[in-house]
This record gives C-alpha cells, structure tokens and sequence, in this order.
C-alpha cells in the first residue's frame, strides 16, 4: 500500500492510497470543520452536512445510485465529511461527489424538514448510555471548550438552524485550503491527480485556523446520571495538558502508555477483570484535539470509581518504579499489529489518512512512530495521570 | 474459496487472498441452540478465554500472543439463526511465523484448557460466571440491540433462534466446575468444527497447521436445525422502559427464496434507497433509521425503527401499505437493487470480515460456492420472481419498546 499526496492548486489536499488488487474505490473529501468549532453554533456542521446533500434539480443518492456507488457521510470534532464506494464508474461518481459538495441548495423548507430527521436522531443518541457517558466526560473536563457539545447539538440547537447560518458556515469553511479529498483502491500509482484537479470544484479560501483556548481547570471531578441500564458505566478521563509537544509523539506514548496501564496483557487488568470489577467491554483511548485532548478509560462496573482509584495507584507505581522495557516491547508488539491488520480495511484507511492530515500527521508515521517511542517518552506522558488533572462520568441504573 | 474436509467434523473455508496484509483464522464449535445448554455453552467460551494449561492467566496469555504473532486471541459467543457458534478468533499480520504461531495457540486455549482434578478450576469458573451474568444483565443496555433481541424472542418463542443468545441468568450459578468441564468434553469431541481462514498465507502450511485440530477421540455429530413457520394473527408485544424514543421492531414470515428475497428486501427496506426510507424518513420525516433485514435461514425478516411512539403506528401502516404494494416494483427499482446487491458481493472480497462471513454463511446454511457464483445467481434472478418474493409475506410480530415505568 503506497500513498501518494499533492496539494491541488484549489488548495485542496489530495491523498490517493493504491492498493493493489482492491477491486472497490473510495473517495472521501472532508472538511475542517467540525462540532468542536467555536466559529459556529452547536450542532452546525453536523446539520450542515446534512443539507450538503441537498441539491437544486438532482437527488444526490439516486445519481451515486444510479453509478453503482453508495454515498455517505460524517461529522466529528473537527471535520465533516462526505464518500462514496464503488468498483466501477469511479471517475462519474468522484466528479459527482465534488460537484454535489460544491454545490448545496439550500431552502429554508427544507431545513425545517430537516430538524425533525435530525430531532429523532438526537433521540436516538439520548437512548445510548455510552454516548451519554462520554459527553458528559467531557462536560466534566470542559466547561467552554466546544467539544463538549454533542456532535448534532441539542433540540434547543436545531430549532435555531436557518438558511443563513447555513450558508454562513458553508461559505466561510468549505474551500479548498480547509478540505482534504483522499482517494483509496487500486489506481496503479498516483496517476489520478491530473483528474482530481479537474474535478476538484471547492473554491478558493482561508483554512481553518482554530482559536486555540486551553482550558487548565476540570469543571467537575464526578458527574452521575441515571438511565436505563443493569449495571454502572463509566469514563475517567485525564485531561491534556501538554500541547507543545507534537501530535505525533503524543499519540504514540499515550497510546501505548495506555495499553500498558490496563491493556489486555497488563496485571491490572488481569486483576479487574478476574475480580469481576470490569468486563471484556473495558477499553482505553487517546483524543487528540487542537486544544483539547484526554487519556479515556471506559468501562461498565459496580466499583467505577475502586477501578479509577487502581488506575491512579498503577500510574503512580510507574510512575515510582518506571516503565519496563520489555511490557513496552509487548505493547509496541500488539499496537503495530494491529496497525498494520487495520490496513486492509479500505475505508478506515481512507478515515484514518485524511484525520491525520488534519492533524498533521503522516499515515506511516504512526507506525514508525510506535517503534520509536522510548521508555522515556512514556515516563513523560505519565504527567496527565494525576488524581487533580481527571473527572469521572458515572451512568447509574435508575433506582426502583 | 476453498473447502477442505480435514477430518471427522472439521471442515476449513479458507479464501487466499493477497489483497490483505493480514490473516483473519476462526475455530467454530457449532451447536443447537437450545435451552438446555445455551448458558453452559456461553460460560464455557468464557472461561477457556481466562487461560489455558500453558498461559494460565489472561495477562500470560494475551503477551503470549502479542510477542508469537503480535495480535491477541478472542472468545465469542456467537448466535447465528438456530445455532451458537462457539468461536476462538485471531487476526494477525502475515509475516514469518505468525499463522503457525496463532493456530498453536488457539489449539492450547481450546484443547488444553486449565483444569484440576477433571474439573475447571473453582475461580475462574466463579469470575466466568460473573461475566456471564453481567452480560447476560446489560442486554438491555443497547435498547436498539434489545429491541431486536425481544423481536427474536417473540418471533421464535419456543425455537432456537428464540432463545438469548447468552443463556439464562438463572441457569449460571448451578453449573458447578466438574459439570462444565463434562460439557466442554462433549463440545469439543461431538461439535462440527467450522475453520475460516482468509487472507494471505501459505496453503499447504496453513492445511497442515489446521490438522492439529483433529485431535483424538472426536465423534462428531451432524447438527441440523430447521425452523418452524407460525400462523394466525399478528403478535403485538408492547414493553416500557425509561426511553426518549421508541424502539419499534416488526417482523415478517416469508416464503421466497433467500436471493430472491434478499433482492426484494433492497427495494423494500434495505438501505437508504428503499421504499421504507424514502417514504418514512424522507417523505413523512417520521425517523431517522429504518432498516430491514433477511433473516438466513429462517424465513424471516425483521425491521428496526426509532421513532415517537405518537408516530409508531403510523411507520407500521407504511410498512403494511409497502409491502401490500412491493408486485407492483418496477423494472428500474429491480435494476437498482439488483446493482446494490452485485456491488455488496464484488466488493466482498476487499474486506477480510466480509469473506469471513460469507464463509461462515457457506458453513451453516450453504447457497452460494463463491461470491462469484452468489453473483451470477443475483444476476440471473427474473424480475417476476423479485416482485412475487413478498407474496404471502405478512406480518408476524410487533414489539414496541416505549416510555415509561419499566415492565417488570
């Protein structure tokens, strides 16, 4: 699998990912845009890429459709967006994914219409414990910083959409300079970039440069909310605090420092897990914001906060003891690994190359840099696991 | 794909393929679902997950495997129609050693399990069970995935594909350490063995690591299970809980063939180009997710919608008026369908879990010899079959998980 990358003279991004022997393609053009931006409303680029699909004379599913494609879309923290998958008419429906993004009609009809699809979606959120318990994480962690919001905002949030915050937000962050367009399959090479600046109709524009505001404080140690659940679910979250050293770094220790604390092989997990306090649902993971971020621990138990206090006595014993060379070998072993499995799945290539061009990452830099973490680097990372620098978001089952 | 017959019961599907970097190897004991062994079935997976003789602990054995082939082995619990599937599953990167290295550590956590005195050892069994009745708990923790579950049980009261697929909270505590133990000596020397193994490897090497799963003493017996079609009125099942939305799920009695079905299925509900999606979100903005699904091998389908609870009778009038009118789909929706379908199983082979379900599907309920063949099947289906594949369907069962106080 090779990538090949070009900056377009849109001032799109351009990634093309060959893989050989794949028989279906993927195109995915995303912008710097997200639920975590302070530039918009909450909720905004989540209802926006909602109404990108709509056009003036043309249903953007039935044309993807009608070329053999399915055509999708996402928003997170920091981006929106849009792909399609096919194995045959790949230039059609590229041309057609740059044309529908480039080109949204918006009616404040069918704005009000959508509110009601995407009320029922915030519903569906409401039901789900783990996305409550997150958000609510984060609300603990963050009391301004936007990504503590909801990726679809609230009811209250949707109901103030109109046409020219719409197009406000369209105008001002979909264009070249703030969009990446990554290309995945078997292409034979980086040949495609010719076409891709033909095709790529997004204008010019200013990137996204973010406020970056960091917030020191926890806005709250615990938060509890009851829902319909059999047991307590939990996250403990231990805030960023270093954003000077590059994303890059911070993603690899972090991520394998965590897998040393409570991963699979680890003795803490072994004794949580063998005592019944966490489930095989237990797991672990690294948010890299611009300026938020957080180590997360997540799990379902009766003794949430008995677990919490573990994790803090086993950060601390490292943090006594250091770290062993050959439990970081193990992690580095199992981290890489599935690394590389993750490659065969050509949609999560084609997510994974475009969120970290965002970032700033190179794709195969992750890999290189899992192996070239040293046990030092960990230690540093040990910084953030502090009882005064974490918040815990308990979901608890609703007493009869 | 590839079928070897390896001996007494265990057959391997295994799809080589250098589009992957990675090997994807599966070991499946195949079982009736039944109430009688449903619970010890998911217990068992449970606890041969804990250790084995070798790697006596889950810390041993998770570094065990991430430094023979940097990957981890997983236990599932798998219900699938009428059968639990008992599955030890590993995916790793194909270099050097990393298949032979997996497959003899998945044949030590299955058959060289940590036991004393012919019996599982008293703690871990005590923790299985923990784990076993917290899951067994939180089912209703995902209220669409619950939503679904209850469905089944309704639909199939009294069959397999009605029973949870991890047994019966009741049913835990008494197994004692000697009796799973027998359970397990008769899972592992009566069950089919089901192999998958896709992705890239070396043939020969990988046939003559899947050998060492013949061990001595197997007596396989043939587990076939047919399910059973119900008439007369609807059943209506209405359950509370603290919701914001409901959580509506229909199910359908069917007669047609699987292809045929799984096409009109496409025009019916299957995506975001269905006639459900388009008419209950997009036109009447009723929801924001309606889906149906072919249920393989029980002549059924099922549909799944969040929606107010206001407004739930109004998605099961659309449902019933769609499917009153699925004869008359034209040409250019059967066109439309039948492309969705061949690009699902053209591009089946790009991804490692796809193959691996098609295999699995091969295992259990046959059809298809390859997605090549499953293609020209799909190609060659008649339109009038496709629009007769919803004749005779009707509906079977409604459960509406709404607000409110719980039912008890």
């Amino acid at each position: 699998m090779k990538i090949f990358d070009k900056r377009l003279k849109n001032g799109t991004r351009c990634y093309i990912i060959d893989k050989e022997d794949c028989v279906s393609k993927e195109a995915l053009l995303a912008v710097n845009f997200g639920s975590a931006d302070r530039a918009a409303k909450a909720g905004c680029a989540h209802f926006l890429e909602h109404k990108v699909f709509e056009q003036k004379s043309l249903n953007v599913f039935d044309e993807f459709g009608k070329h053999g494609a399915n055509v999708n879309a996402f928003t997170n923290f920091s981006q929106t967006a849009y792909y399609f998958s096919c194995y045959k008419n790949f230039e059609e429906n590229l041309r057609l994914l740059l044309e529908f993004t480039a080109n949204p009609y918006f009616t404040e009809e069918s704005i009000e219409r959508e509110k009601g699809i995407i009320g029922e979606e915030i519903g569906m959120y409401e039901d789900d414990p783990w996305w409550q318990v997150y958000f609510n994480l984060l609300n603990a962690l963050y009391s301004e910083n936007p990504v503590r919001n909801n990726i679809a905002g609230s009811k209250e949030d949707i109901s103030q959409m109109n046409r020219d915050m719409l197009q406000r937000a369209y105008d001002r962050f979909y264009c070249g300079e703030n969009s990446v367009l990554t290309l995945c399959g078997d292409f034979g090479g980086g040949s495609l970039f010719d076409l891709c600046e033909d095709l790529c109709l997004m204008k010019r524009g200013e990137p996204n440069v973010r406020e970056k505001i960091f917030e020191e404080n926890i806005a709250e140690k615990i938060v509890r909310v009851n829902m319909e659940v059999s047991k307590p679910l939990f996250n403990l979250g231990f805030k960023e605090k270093d954003f000077d050293t590059p994303g890059l770094k911070r993603l690899c220790s972090t991520r394998l420092l965590l897998d040393m604390i409570c991963g699979n092989a680890s003795e803490l997990f072994e004794r949580l897990y063998l005592r019944g306090d966490i489930d095989k649902s237990f797991s672990m993971e690294y948010l890299l914001g611009d300026d938020y971020g957080a180590a997360v621990f997540s799990g379902v138990s009766d003794r949430g906060q008995s677990v919490c206090e573990e994790i803090l006595r086993e950060t601390g014993r490292l943090k006594k003891e250091g770290i062993d060379e050959n439990l970081l070998e193990i992690s580095k072993k199992r981290l890489c690994g599935a690394f590389l499995t993750g490659t065969d799945n050509i949609h999560g290539v084609a997510s994974a190359v475009t969120d970290f061009a965002f970032k700033g990452i190179d794709f195969w830099d992750v890999y290189k840099g899992y192996s070239a973490v040293t046990a030092d680097d960990i230690y540093k990372r040990l910084d953030i696991f502090d009882a005064d620098n974490c918040a815990l978001s308990i979901v608890e089952p609703i007493l009869k | 794909m590839e079928v070897w017959d390896i001996n007494r019961g265990i057959r391997a599907y295994t799809a080589k393929s250098n589009r992957f970097c990675s090997c994807g190897l599966s070991v499946l004991f195949k079982r009736e679902l039944n109430k009688d062994e449903v619970t010890k079935n998911a217990l068992l997976v449970n606890i041969l997950g804990l250790g084995c003789k070798e790697y006596p602990t889950p810390s041993a054995l998770a570094k065990a495997a991430a430094l023979s082939f940097g990957s981890g082995i997983d236990c599932v619990n798998m219900k699938k129609g009428n059968f639990q599937l008992l599955e030890f599953y590993t995916c790793c990167v194909n270099e050097e050693d990393n298949v032979k290295n997996a497959l003899e550590l998945l044949k030590k956590v299955i058959f060289e399990p940590l036991t004393e005195n012919n019996a599982f050892k008293e703690e871990y069994l005590k923790t299985a069970k923990e784990m076993l009745k917290s899951s067994i708990r939180s089912r209703k923790d995902d209220k669409k995935e619950y939503a679904r579950e209850r469905l089944l049980e309704e639909m199939f009261a009294g069959q397999g594909a009605g029973i949870p697929g991890d047994g019966f909270i009741d049913d835990v505590e008494p197994i004692t350490c000697e009796a799973l133990y027998a359970h397990y000596k008769k899972v592992v020397s009566q069950s089919e063995i089901i192999i998958t193994s896709v992705g890239s490897f070396d043939g020969e090497a990988l046939k003559r690591g899947l050998r060492a799963f013949d061990v001595g003493g197997r007596e396989p017996k043939t587990t076939v299970v047919k399910s059973k079609q119900t008439s007369g009125k609807p059943k209506e099942v209405y359950e509370n809980m603290e919701v914001s939305q409901s959580k509506l799920g229909v199910g359908l009695k069917t007669k047609a063939d699987y292809y045929e079905l799984l096409c009109a299925n496409e025009i019916f509900g299957g995506g975001s180009q269905s006639r459900l999606f388009m008419k209950a979100r997009e036109k009447e903005v009723l929801c924001y997710y309606i889906t149906s699904q072919v249920l393989r091998g029980l002549d059924r389908c099922v549909l799944q919608c969040g929606v107010s609870e206001e407004n739930a009778d109004k998605i099961i009038d659309i449902i019933n008026s769609e499917l009153a009118d699925m004869k008359n789909t034209t040409d250019a929706e059967i066109e439309r369908a039948k492309e969705g379908l061949v690009k699902q199983y053209t591009e089946l082979s790009d991804s490692l879990s796809a193959v691996e379900s098609f295999c699995l599907s091969k295992a259990l309920w046959g059809g298809a010899d390859s997605p090549e063949e499953a293609l020209k099947i799909i190609k060659s289906l008649k339109n009038d079959s496709i629009r007769a594949a919803f004749e005779g369907a009707s509906v079977d069962t409604i459960y509406l998980l709404r607000r409110g106080e719980a039912t008890p």
